[in-house]
């Protein structure tokens, strides 16, 4: 009896090891039904010392006075290695969904500039929701620090477990997810490391993801390289070929009103726009409309950064485009013409030739260091 | 001569700072489209009832939780004030036609809540099509071949718009008011300004533009009537600055032997395009050569220049 006993206990600790030691993956065969999920076990890789996310050797055109009113990082939440390191195992954790198949990192995929690279999500059941998952490159630029395509966000704090308790998207209980969390052994340590004690809370776990997404600054693309061997935005930038340099003056004069307002180094647009997608009112996603109720509203869409944008394809809230020489066009034609349209948006009649020149200069914008950094990679396996 | 220009143009453009300053954020110059509050907007409540009824699905006249996709079911929440577990058609009118209209500045950042067309605010032609040619990025032999060829189109438009100007302004003004008048046509200049945020110790030097002519007009004392076709006539004057179809077809004539085929194609659809540009409440910012500068800060004091200094760029 005894003997059993003890044998009962060893397997159970065992058990116990086993899972505290991975995340538990889930192999799935997702139907649009349903999901058929296979368990394996994903091993967490962290490096002994931190990833470096605090200290980041941002050059001079973020630096300007304009460039850094865009930071939106709260004084009570600044980020930290330990911070943004535990953000990071949070993000890519599937014990964030209900059925442990997909975390965030599931749809905002790293080598899309965490976008996701389907024109719809899919949420833990394999449903799919009816926006598009928009890239989270350089959130922590975004000033009037308000997320999702319709702005319903807050902020990145609240923003970040929007998705994990959404029916749709990862249905996880978030009264249930510290105690959850609790049973790997990995995690109060990382918690204590991040914020100088092992307690798990709902607070803290939006704490530390939103760190993880204020370090996930894109800074080192040709554009950027070329910024910093010229006086001036305008001039020719050295690195650039002839067609690069002719897509960014066309860029700047037809363009930049909206997405690089006041500065040369986000490529945002601060506020939500009705770019003309639709002439529908009715039919049509109604986008901060439908959040605020204000007729002013309708149609209008918040926009990511274009930083990477040649891997954020599919484009707009609803991914119709998926193209850049698609997006161009659209804009090309000057929209339909919604009740709400922008004054921006007219029509530009873009030559192909120029819209050529328009797509080279935002490829300019990739930033492959960033895309393949290993310090916003999935840490498990 | 030269000293009285000085003085006159430092005259206007002082008046100029002044007036806006006064309004503190609220008027831009005349000239300024003020198109951003228009555009902002123009559904109205209805448009959100049906917009929101469109998910009634079970058609009884109420829209409740389930019937709403989870990012809209806060307004349940938030809002229903009648009827149990959802919104009908009254609830939602009523709500949408109480939401405040949202302001440019409230959505902008930085954004005193106007745009105008960067050609707006200027006394040639020559910023356009000069910035048209500037977007071919032509190598640098072609471009000494244009670059005559735009000029002599510039100045024969701008004289051909001014004459036209000078004609109009004839009939309506006396001959001290013409003669001040015709001075702040013929300025081909752009003024600047000095901004310096709070807190801050560097000044950033903003192009103000050239003369602001509707302004200058309310100046005169002109009667209602006289006061409107002068208006008219220096909207017509900045129309007649915008090469039309002809003019554009006769500059890229004359072209040909310089620009290839598709460099002409391309220079048309530039000359044919209008930037916007924000405007501001001390003036108005604009394209300078490519990149924006002197943009709007609704937050930054205006400095201006001593008089003495003020800085005249006459091309």
């Amino acid at each position: 009896m005894n003997v059993c006993v003890s044998a009962g206990l060893v397997l159970w600790a065992g058990c116990l090891l086993a899972l505290a030691g991975s995340d538990r993956e889930h192999t799935s065969n997702l139907s649009a039904q349903g999901a058929v999920v296979k368990s394996s076990a994903r091993t967490l890789h962290l490096p002994d010392a931190p990833y470096r996310y605090s200290l980041l050797n941002l050059p001079a055109h973020f630096m300007s006075p304009a460039a850094m009113r865009f930071d939106n990082t709260p004084n009570d939440n600044p980020v930290t290695d330990d911070g943004a390191t535990l953000g990071r195992v949070l993000f890519y954790d599937r014990r964030f969904s209900a059925n442990n198949t997909i975390s965030c990192g599931s749809c905002h995929v790293q080598s899309h500039a965490f976008a996701d690279p389907n024109r719809f999500s899919r949420g833990f059941q394999g449903l799919q929701t009816d926006r598009h998952g928009m890239s989270l490159v350089n959130v922590r630029f975004h000033p009037r620090a308000r997320f999702f395509w319709d702005e319903r966000g807050g902020n990145l704090e609240q923003m970040v477990l929007l998705p994990v308790e959404n029916h749709l998207e990862m249905g996880q209980d978030l009264a249930k997810l510290p105690s959850t969390l609790e049973h790997d052994a990995r995690y109060p340590e990382l918690f204590r490391k991040a914020f100088g004690d092992p307690s798990i809370t709902n607070e803290r776990i939006s704490r530390a993801l939103a760190q993880f997404l204020r370090s996930m600054v894109s800074y080192q693309s040709k554009y950027d390289d070329g910024r910093q061997l010229v006086n001036a935005l305008s001039d020719d930038f050295p690195n650039f070929t002839a067609q690069e340099n002719r897509g960014k003056a066309l860029f700047l004069r037809n363009c930049s009103l909206c997405h690089l307002p006041d500065q040369e180094a986000h490529f945002i647009m601060v506020e939500p726009v009705n770019t003309g997608l639709d002439d529908d009112t009715e039919h049509t996603d109604g986008g901060v409309g439908d959040i605020t109720l204000n007729p002013r509203d309708m149609g209008h869409f918040k926009s990511p950064s274009l930083r990477n944008v040649e891997v954020t394809t599919p484009y707009m809230h609803d991914g119709r485009f998926s193209t850049l020489e698609a997006v161009i066009d659209h804009y090309s034609s000057g929209g339909k013409k919604h009740p709400n349209k922008d004054v921006r948006i007219q029509p530009l009649h873009f030559t192909d030739s120029e819209k050529a020149a328009i797509v080279a200069f935002l490829k300019t914008l990739t930033d492959r260091k960033f895309l393949e950094d290993p310090k916003f990679s999935d840490p498990f396996e | 001569m030269r000293r009285g220009f000085v003085l006159l143009v430092t005259v206007i453009w002082c008046a100029t700072t002044a007036a806006s300053a006064q309004n503190s954020g609220v008027q831009v110059q005349s000239f300024a489209l003020n198109v951003a509050t228009a555009a902002l907007g123009s559904a109205n409540p209805d448009d959100v009832v049906a917009r929101i009824m469109s998910f009634d699905r079970d058609h009884d006249g109420v829209v409740s939780k389930s019937e709403l996709p989870e990012r809209m079911q806060p307004l349940l929440t938030r809002g229903d004030t009648g009827v149990v577990g959802g919104l009908n058609a009254t609830e939602i009118r009523t709500r949408a036609a109480s939401r405040p209209p949202t302001s440019a500045t409230e959505r902008g950042f930085g954004h005193p809540g106007g745009y105008t067309f960067g050609d707006q605010g200027e006394t040639s032609s020559r910023s356009h099509i000069e910035g048209a040619l500037a977007d071919l990025r032509l190598d640098p032999v072609t471009l000494d071949q244009a670059r005559p060829i735009v000029d002599a189109f510039v100045e024969a438009l701008d004289a051909d718009a001014s004459a036209d100007l000078q004609e109009d302004m004839a009939k309506l003004l006396t001959p001290v008011q013409l003669s001040a008048f015709k001075k702040a046509i013929e300025f081909r200049g752009r003024f600047f300004a000095t901004f310096k945020a709070p807190n801050q110790r560097e000044q950033v030097p903003v192009i103000i533009g050239g003369p602001d002519l509707a302004q200058i007009v309310d100046t005169f004392g002109l009667a209602p009537e006289q006061l409107r076709e002068a208006h008219a006539a220096v909207d017509r004057f900045k129309e007649r600055l915008r090469p039309g179809d002809d003019d554009r077809s006769a500059l890229l004539k004359q072209m040909k032997g310089v620009l290839s085929a598709e460099e002409r194609d391309n220079f048309r659809a530039a000359l044919e395009r209008r930037p916007l540009v924000k405007a501001g409440p001390a003036g108005f910012a604009r394209i300078n050569g490519g990149g924006l500068r002197g943009d709007v800060f609704n937050s930054f004091q205006v400095v201006p220049p001593p008089p003495a200094r003020v800085v005249i760029h006459a091309n």
